[in-house]
C-alpha cells in the first residue's frame, strides 16, 4: 500500500537553464503561465489552489500552467506530495541548475529568485510578463486572456 | 551605477528595534565596513544558512559592523526573538519597522546580503553562499566581499542571485 501510494507521487523533471529553454518552446501555441515555487514558501502554497482553478478554466482556450520546484533534492518527495494532494496538473520540474545565479539571471534579469514568482509566454514562446512575489491573481488571469484572445 | 547606489542609499544612521534589548538604535552605515543580512523568523532557507551566518560574524566582527535584519512585516518582535534565541545566534537581530532599510537598499528576499564600503556604497548585494546545503556550496560570495574590501581589493563578483523567501512588505499609501 506505501509503495502503491509511492509510485503514484507526481514526477517532477530536472530543469537547468537550457532544459527551461526548451520546455517553453515545447508548448509554443499554447499561453503558458511558469510558476516557481518551493515547499517552503508559504504564499507558494497558498496560491496554488488558485492557479490550478485558472487553468481548469482557461486551459480549453489553450492555457498550459507549468509548475518549477525551485525545491533541493531532499525535498524532493515533499514537493510531489505537494503536487499530489493540491492536484496541480502536470507537467511539473524541478530546478536542478548547475548555477542558480546563471539560472535566475537566464530566466530574467530583474528576478531576485525570491519566490513565488511566475512568468507569463505568449503563443509564440515570448515572455511578456514576470510576476514577483504575492500575484495578484485577478491580474494573472487579465493577462492570461489578454493573450488567448 | 555605484554613485546610483550610492545617491539612492544616503549616508543617514538607519533606525532599527534591536529585539533582544527592546531598544531602538541609530546605527551609522558609514565610517567602516558594513555587512546587512536580511533575514526571516519563518523562512527555513534564512535559518538553513544561521550557522554560516554565525561563522561570519564571528570571523570578521571586530572588522566590520554586522545588521541582521528581519523586514517582514507579518513577523512580530516576539516570534524574531524567540526564533534568534533558539537559533543560539551570537548576534542581535534588528527588526526593520515598514522595511523602511529594505526599501533604502532595494532588498526582496531572505537571505539577502549587502555589504557597504567605508562611504556607505553597496559594493556586494547578493547570496551568502550558493547553496543552502553547506555540502554543495561552490561559492562563497559574501564571505568572499567581505573579506576583499578588507584587505582593500576589489570585490571581483558584485552581485549574486539564490532562490530564497519574498520580503513581505507593509503596504504603503502614499
Amino acid at each position: 500500500m506505501v509503495i502503491a501510494a509511492f509510485l503514484l507521487l507526481a514526477a517532477l523533471s530536472p530543469v537547468n537553464e537550457s532544459g527551461y529553454a526548451k520546455l517553453v518552446a515545447q508548448h509554443k501555441g499554447k499561453v503558458v503561465l511558469v510558476n516557481f515555487w518551493a515547499t517552503y514558501c508559504v504564499p507558494c502554497r497558498a496560491e496554488m489552489p488558485a492557479l490550478v482553478r485558472l487553468e481548469q478554466k482557461l486551459k480549453p482556450r489553450g492555457f498550459q500552467l507549468i509548475t518549477v520546484s525551485a525545491d533541493e533534492p531532499e525535498q524532493e518527495a515533499a514537493a510531489a506530495k505537494f503536487l499530489d494532494v493540491s492536484k496541480v496538473p502536470a507537467p511539473h520540474y524541478i530546478r536542478r541548475a548547475a548555477d542558480d545565479d546563471k539560472f535566475v539571471n537566464a530566466l530574467d534579469p530583474k528576478w531576485s529568485g525570491a519566490l513565488p514568482a511566475s512568468f507569463l509566454y505568449d503563443k509564440t514562446g515570448r515572455k511578456v510578463r514576470a510576476f514577483f512575489g504575492e500575484a495578484d491573481l485577478k491580474a494573472v488571469e487579465a493577462a492570461i486572456t489578454a493573450l488567448l484572445k | 551605477m555605484g554613485l546610483l547606489l550610492l545617491l539612492a542609499l544616503g549616508l543617514e544612521p538607519v533606525a532599527l528595534h534591536n529585539v533582544s534589548s527592546g531598544q531602538v538604535e541609530r546605527i551609522p552605515i558609514d565610517g567602516g565596513i558594513t555587512v546587512i543580512t536580511f533575514v526571516s523568523a519563518v523562512c527555513p532557507v534564512s535559518s538553513d544558512y544561521g550557522d554560516r551566518m554565525a561563522a561570519l560574524y564571528r570571523e570578521y566582527s571586530g572588522r566590520a559592523r554586522f545588521l541582521f535584519v528581519n523586514s517582514n512585516h507579518n513577523e512580530p518582535v516576539d516570534m524574531v526573538r524567540k526564533h534568534a534565541r533558539a537559533s543560539e545566534y551570537p548576534f542581535p537581530v534588528y527588526r526593520d519597522v515598514g522595511n523602511v532599510l529594505a526599501d533604502r537598499l532595494g532588498a526582496t528576499m531572505t537571505p539577502q546580503a549587502f555589504v557597504l564600503d567605508h562611504a556607505g556604497q553597496v559594493r556586494y548585494r547578493g547570496h551568502i553562499e550558493d547553496s543552502r546545503n553547506p555540502a554543495r556550496t561552490r561559492v562563497r560570495g559574501l564571505g568572499d566581499a567581505i573579506a576583499s574590501l578588507l584587505e582593500a581589493k576589489p570585490v571581483t563578483v558584485t552581485g549574486t542571485k539564490a532562490f530564497g523567501c519574498t520580503i513581505k512588505r507593509l503596504r504603503k499609501t502614499w
